[in-house]
């Protein structure tokens, strides 16, 4: 073999080798652009399934905010001696749903996105022994631009409370009361986060906070947060205490009776709120 | 050793070389040049939209807009700075969405107003030349509880447009 056959052959292969391996290359950049080029569907899915439960949760404490100015009218009743509690459904947050769904589709134009919301309800339980707070709505969502149909979003939030028992015990020219009660959200989740620092809603760092009145003749009385104790037993339960000095209210023997009501006022770390109702008696 | 054998002993080294060269070349050529590069632009994606979740997650937003909402931009400023990487560059603009009244037909729309922005991109070209960028939208509903009656209640949904890129520095 010559020398300049020696080269054809070493420049045949390094030319063979050097198509080979550009095709290789263009191959690969093909595949990896399939393989890497990301989508954001998951993500957008996510933050629109979390933003409608974190706007279904503003609605509910707003409405309940607002549904507390307007129990006054329900606790002069009570007074009367003509005590009820009041369910109460609305769907009259349509607009405020209206106005994020609109924000949401502006904010996702390239995704193609389609909303579009259902049976929409919101309802006040309250002063009753079990009192709750609810709102509930179902959001489809479709990502027309990824592909995307049929997602839907279940928002349901609440919040429950349920007074266990009220008693109520002679201590010198006091009555001590004890109220046990459990405090719930959505799907049984307890709630733990009232304590002694928030009674009142004093504490404005925190959207949590309680407060408890009882009804002396005609007035409604709250007690002051150093005459209260609460404590707090897992999954939810709580235990009230507080003294109630004995009123002119006297039975037939002459012996004073006892015969109130109570009021609770939760409201959870979220700014959802709700009132129930207990009744104390002693003879 | 004649002239004749040592021609071909280069001879065959510098095959030898050019062979190897043009392995070297092919590798080169075949692999990737940074895998990092491939996928970046999904990954700066996905940072960003998990910068943004975990800071709507923790509440940080509320906490900045119940303190001072003019605060927005440096605060998330002084957020981002601790949860992005050095070599991350960002751009993150904040609109408030306000409803607003579509004329002639009197129909309520919503129009996205500028609130803050935050950024630590000195040159508006770092991001256009940026071979790596990935960009996030997350929506965000805020209200606030008003104790005083005469206050009007707070019901808004802002929305946060990031843009990340990777630069060398």
């Amino acid at each position: 073999m010559n020398g300049k056959a020696q080269f054809i052959i070493v420049a045949a292969l390094l030319i063979g080798i050097m198509v080979t391996s550009l095709a290789v290359s263009i191959y690969l950049t093909a595949t990896q652009y399939q393989e890497f080029r990301y989508q954001a569907s998951k993500e957008i899915i996510i933050n629109i399934d979390k933003d409608f439960k974190r706007a279904l949760t503003r609605i509910l404490a707003l409405a309940t905010h607002n549904y507390n100015k307007s129990i006054s009218s329900s606790l002069e009743e009570i007074l009367k001696g003509s005590a009820t509690g009041k369910c109460e459904e609305t769907a009259d947050f349509n607009e405020k749903l209206s106005y994020w769904c609109q924000t949401l589709l502006q904010s996702y134009l390239d995704a193609g996105l389609q909303l579009s919301y259902r049976r929409n309800l919101l309802k006040y339980c309250w002063l009753y022994n079990e009192s709750s707070s609810t709102i509930y709505s179902e959001l489809e969502v479709n990502l027309t631009s990824y592909g995307l149909y049929g997602f839907v979003s279940e928002g349901r939030i609440q919040l429950n409370v349920t007074i266990d028992s009220v008693s109520a015990e002679r201590k010198g020219g006091n009555i001590n009361i004890t109220l046990t009660f459990h405090v719930e959200r959505e799907y049984g989740e307890p709630i733990s986060s009232l304590s002694k620092d928030n009674y009142n809603f004093t504490d404005q760092d925190t959207l949590a906070g309680w407060a408890i009145s009882y009804n002396k003749t005609t007035n409604w009385i709250r007690p002051e947060p150093e005459e209260v104790n609460i404590t707090y037993s897992a999954g939810g339960k709580y235990a009230i205490t507080f003294e109630v000095p004995i009123g002119e209210d006297k039975g037939k023997s002459g012996q004073q009776k006892l015969n109130f009501y109570l009021v609770l006022w939760v409201r959870d770390e979220r700014g959802i709120l709700v009132v129930a109702l207990a009744n104390a008696r002693k003879e | 050793m004649n002239n004749k054998a040592l021609l071909r002993m280069i001879e065959a080294v510098l095959a030898a070389i050019v062979i190897l060269l043009a392995f070297t070349v092919s590798y080169h050529y075949a692999t990737p040049p940074n895998p990092f590069t491939i996928r970046a632009k999904g990954d700066l994606e996905k940072i960003a939209y998990d910068v943004l979740h975990r800071l709507a997650e923790e509440r940080a937003l509320d906490e900045i807009l119940k303190k001072n909402p003019t605060l927005l931009g440096d605060e998330f400023a002084a957020a981002l700075r601790t949860l992005l990487p050095k070599n991350i560059v960002y751009n993150l603009t904040i609109y408030k969405a306000e409803i607003i009244t579509i004329m002639p037909h009197n129909v309520e729309g919503v129009k996205l107003e500028k609130l803050a922005d935050a950024t630590n991109i000195e040159d508006p070209d770092t991001i256009v030349r940026a071979s790596e960028v990935g960009k996030a939208v997350l929506t965000y509903t805020y209200s606030q509880l008003k104790e005083n009656p005469q206050l009007e209640e707070e019901f808004y949904t802002l929305v946060l447009h990031l843009t990340i890129a990777r630069v060398e520095r």
